[in-house]
């Protein structure tokens, strides 16, 4: 402390000025739960958004051929098996799985290798690279998807049908990686926005050279960030609809285009039971990913 | 065979080193030997350039011009991983995601030293530490002080000729503080590794350092053992940057005889004071511009009545506020002119001064030889 400081606190006890912290606090007001306005919205809020879900999943057990999501008839698993029964189904879920593991695979590679340039380094046109990165985000699906079919088309990509399997699902694994890199890049950037640099610094003062800074300090870092963009990025890839409609061929269906053919008939339980074996996949994965994200935290 | 090295070579050599980042001049032809087994600080305030200083002995910075000398090779060159020198960081820097034992073992990993050994030297480290026993925690249980020293085991286990330290008491409170000061020095002294300290709390350097280099604006103003930075510092700015002085301009500079100068100051007015006329104050019988005699508030007494004995400089004032500091307090004093100074008395005196009122008439007073005529700026 300086002599002026001294000073100056010495000036302001013999003025005798009044204490701030002095008074006792107003009630919270961010006491919300208490409000039934803010309750009635709460309320409204999970009805909107989980309302639908429990309806899918809950005449997923329905016994009613048709009309089967307006009347209950009775408990029955009976259309799980026949979705299980549905080749075509089948066919086009484990399509599905197999391009959103290996789009997964590549968008996280990719993305790690994104974020970490557009954070660690600086070079010409930087920012323009950043827009570019984050474009297929903006942009709407259904142009990506115009976009593709296009590029594919012209490439003789588009007729996978005769290829071996896994390849027969390149051209949309490949849409797949396109648009879910991104999010990827940006999930792990943020992530890395977190860092230390100091941890890097002292790693390389320590001996490690470049390479083993990476491997040692700045990949686990990352890590929670990598299993939050290989959840993202699987999650994306599983569902998509629009660009995989443009990108996929007679013989390379995939699940979400599927269930869409077959609406277009009817919304049978068969389809209910289905979505709700996608939805408890997504569940379990999410939890898996969590619990790894708490163990290694610990 | 290596030469021995003469007991009076530097350890670290620096000189006429520059640094520029862009346009901003972060560093001005500095020079400077450190020499082995002493604990050198460098100290400044904020932007003055320590801590690009240190960054260039560590490596992560390449000097613009100039030389970097360890035990006589250049350093330049070589990449902070290849330099016998270690740092504990500022922020202490442990790795989260490694138990205190791998963090500390980390550098020895890297040298390819076996297992076994690395085991030993870990728990010697911890041990000089006082950290032994601690090593399978991870970092986030520790205390800021516990991480601070698995961050100086780190850095000690791998022997370096050099240990660079990045403010390190600045995290910790008062209490802390005092205790780790007193420990680096016992450790200083017990690895007889050389200690590079970076602070802006001067009396944290006063505290450790054998030497300390006072930088500002990027150039270096003064190096020299506390004792000398405080006794005799080369211009107003190490002055007042190495305790407190207060600064009085000075309109007119006499030399009497090689030992005596006739000062006319502002509100001081004329005075005799020994010493000799430093370069560049002189200017036809006028003092050049920039040119102030100090006094330390220590060496000012305040009485009621107006000191007698010769040879005293004496200033009349009135009494303002007294802070209360413990062993001492701090008097404030206004003078005619309307500026103030502080003057540092003892516990009874200024229980006798609280009888009474603000605006009561004293004299400050200190004796001729405690003012020192420095030029603002050296250099």
């Amino acid at each position: 402390m300086t002599h002026d400081d001294a000073l100056a606190i010495a000036a302001r006890t013999r003025a005798n000025v009044v204490n701030p912290l002095r008074g006792r606090s107003r009630p919270d007001a961010f006491d919300y739960s208490r409000r039934w306005s803010l309750r009635t919205v709460f309320a409204l809020g999970c009805v909107f958004l989980y309302a639908p879900i429990v309806v899918l999943i809950v005449f997923s057990f329905n016994d009613s051929r048709r009309g089967g999501n307006v009347i209950w008839k009775g408990f029955t698993t009976k259309y799980y098996a026949k979705a299980f029964a549905n080749e075509e189904l089948m066919l086009a879920f484990a399509n599905s799985l197999t391009i959103a593991l290996v789009s997964t695979v590549f968008a996280v590679l990719l993305g790690t290798l994104t974020a970490v340039l557009l954070w660690r380094f600086r070079f010409p046109f930087k920012p323009l690279v950043e827009g570019l990165v984050t474009l297929p985000i903006v942009i709407p699906e259904i142009c990506l998807g115009v976009a593709l079919a296009i590029f594919f088309t012209r490439m003789g990509w588009m007729d996978t049908g005769g290829l071996a399997w896994p390849l027969n699902l390149s051209n949309i694994t490949i849409a797949h990686i396109t648009f879910s890199f991104p999010f990827a890049a940006l999930v792990i950037r943020t992530r890395l926005q977190s860092f230390n640099v100091e941890t890097e610094e002292a790693a390389r003062d320590l001996g490690a050279s470049e390479w083993r800074v990476f491997f040692d300090i700045l990949l686990p870092h990352m890590r929670p960030g990598l299993v939050a963009a290989a959840l993202l990025s699987f999650t994306l890839s599983l569902d998509d609809f629009v660009i995989t409609f443009f990108t996929s061929g007679p013989n390379t269906v995939t699940f979400p285009v599927k269930i869409y053919s077959m609406v277009r008939f009817s919304v049978t339980p068969e389809i209910n039971a289905a979505s709700t074996v996608l939805i408890a996949i997504t569940l379990v994965l999410t939890w898996a990913a969590l619990r790894y994200q708490r163990t290694w935290k610990e | 065979m290596k030469e021995p090295l003469a007991a009076d070579d530097p350890i670290l050599s620096i000189r006429n080193v520059s640094k520029r980042f862009g346009a901003v001049s972060a560093l001005e032809n500095v020079s400077l030997d450190v020499q082995a087994g002493e604990i050198f600080a460098l100290l400044g305030p904020s932007g003055c350039g320590k801590s690009t200083l240190l960054r260039i002995v560590a490596g992560f910075e390449s000097p613009t011009s100039g030389e970097l000398l360890l035990d006589g090779r250049d350093l330049v060159r070589l990449p902070p991983n290849k330099r016998p020198i270690n740092m504990v960081f500022q922020s202490y820097a442990v790795f989260p995601h490694m138990s205190v034992a791998r963090n500390v073992g980390y550098g020895l990993q890297m040298e390819r030293v076996n297992k076994h050994e690395i085991t030993v030297r870990v728990d010697e480290a911890l041990e000089q530490v006082r950290l032994g026993g601690l090593g399978e925690r991870m970092p986030d249980q520790l205390s800021g002080g516990q991480r601070q020293r698995v961050a100086l085991a780190r850095a000690l286990v791998k022997r370096p000729r050099l240990l660079l330290l990045d403010e390190p008491l600045s995290a910790l409170d008062a209490k802390l503080r005092d205790a780790m000061r007193l420990e680096l020095v016992d450790l200083q002294s017990r690895t007889g590794v050389t200690f590079v300290i970076v602070t802006h709390d001067q009396g944290e350097a006063m505290a450790l350092a054998d030497r300390i280099a006072v930088l500002e604006g990027g150039r270096l103003r003064q190096i020299g053992s506390p004792q000398a930075l405080y006794h005799r510092p080369v211009d107003a700015f190490v002055a007042d940057f190495i305790g407190t002085v207060h600064a009085f301009g000075v309109t007119r500079v006499e030399r009497i005889d090689d030992a005596l100068l006739r000062v006319q100051a502002d509100g001081l007015g004329d005075l005799v004071l020994p010493g000799s006329l430093p370069p560049g104050a002189f200017e036809g019988g006028r003092a050049a511009p920039g040119f102030k005699v100090v006094v330390r508030p220590e060496r000012i007494g305040v009485v009621l009545e107006p000191p007698g004995d010769a040879g005293r400089v004496v200033v009349t004032g009135t009494l303002g506020d007294i802070a209360f500091q413990g062993q001492h307090s701090i008097a404030e004093i206004r003078l005619a002119s309307g500026r103030s100074i502080s003057a540092v008395i003892g516990g009874d005196e200024a229980a006798a001064f609280a009888a009474h009122p603000i605006g009561q008439p004293v004299y400050a007073h200190w004796a001729v030889e405690h003012l020192a005529l420095l030029p603002e700026r050296a250099g």
